[in-house]
């Protein structure tokens, strides 16, 4: 009898095994095609692709404690790449928000600053390369030269619990 | 009066993975980002990770409800809960205070040790189910 349960136990087992594999395949295949067609559609090998390679910029990138000095200092002027919902929820302090939705607003960049001001890029992680090259890229096309990249990123930025704010409340 | 305990669990079970799994679906970047800053997935894993995950959580919670791959999804999701409570348990001893990027971004969703409780209570509740399938015990 204890054999039986056993043996029936096993043979379950089997099933719930080949039903996982089952859904995981499902869920694969239909998230993989939800992400396609998606407007703001997830990279899902961001980094390494040779599509990022051959974007990159030549500009200075910026570890965490050099982005951290620069802010002291207060001359610098901070770009989020992100997108405007993710800017919106949580930013660095005093960061304006550029994306590649609303890459218009750099006009409006030109005729508040100079041409000589350093501009600091960054976004979520260093996952997001493409899109701080893209962003640099386009800065450096309209005139602007003194542009540096911090990769690293606002995930680093407020796991070290430096100064964000919100597009509406204020908080740190 | 074991099956509807059962049946009972199994679609408590399943509700609470589809409402655990829309925020993720309506927003893929932010969890992206809760992801990676739970620091344990290779970079390139994160956002393959963010896309499919809530996918598999909802699949896997329709079906319990509805009673469909039942073992299949039963395994899945216990597999996927002991994962996050893994994932939980590190962060916190590593002392980060990082969004647990559960239920929510809408509400101050932090890491703490009642996530985790509450994750080992759902495995419990898993486990349960599974083991105690009514096929094996005869009371279905």
């Amino acid at each position: 009898m204890v054999y039986d349960k056993k043996s029936i136990w096993f043979s379950n087992l089997n099933t719930a095994l080949k039903q996982a594999a089952l859904i995981l395949i499902l869920a694969t295949l239909i998230a993989l095609t939800t992400n396609e067609f998606r407007e703001a559609k997830l990279p899902i090998f961001s980094s390494n692709s040779e599509e990022t390679l051959e974007l990159k910029v030549d500009c200075p990138l910026l570890t965490l404690e050099e982005a951290i000095k620069k802010y002291q200092e207060g001359k610098s002027i901070f770009i989020d790449a992100r997108p405007k919902q993710e800017y919106n929820k949580e930013h660095i302090k005093g960061a304006i928000n550029i994306s590649l939705e609303n890459l218009t607003d750099i006009l409006s960049l030109k005729e508040n600053i100079t041409l000589d001001t350093e501009i600091i890029i960054y976004s979520a992680s260093a996952k997001d390369e493409l899109s701080i090259n893209l962003l640099a890229m386009t800065l450096k096309d309209i005139g602007f030269h003194n542009i540096k990249l911090f990769l690293p990123g606002f995930s680093e930025w407020k796991k070290s619990k430096l100064p964000i704010e919100t597009t509406n409340e204020k908080k740190n | 009066m074991k099956r509807k305990i059962n049946a009972l669990f199994r679609i408590m079970l399943g509700i609470i993975f589809i409402y655990a799994s829309i925020h993720k679906l309506i927003d893929p970047y932010t969890f992206a980002e809760t992801v990676y800053n739970y620091n344990l997935l290779p970079e390139n894993f994160v956002n393959a990770f963010a896309v499919i995950l809530p996918w598999l959580e909802i699949i896997c919670g329709f079906f319990l409800i509805i009673g469909l791959y039942k073992q299949g999804s039963l395994l899945i999701i216990n597999f996927l809960l002991i994962l996050f409570s893994i994932s939980i348990g590190i962060n916190l001893y590593r002392g980060n205070n990082n969004d647990c990027g559960c239920f929510g971004i809408e509400t101050i969703d932090k890491l703490n040790l009642p996530h985790l409780i509450a994750n080992i209570f759902l495995i419990l509740i898993g486990t349960y189910i599974f083991l105690y399938d009514p096929k094996i015990n005869n009371y279905d």
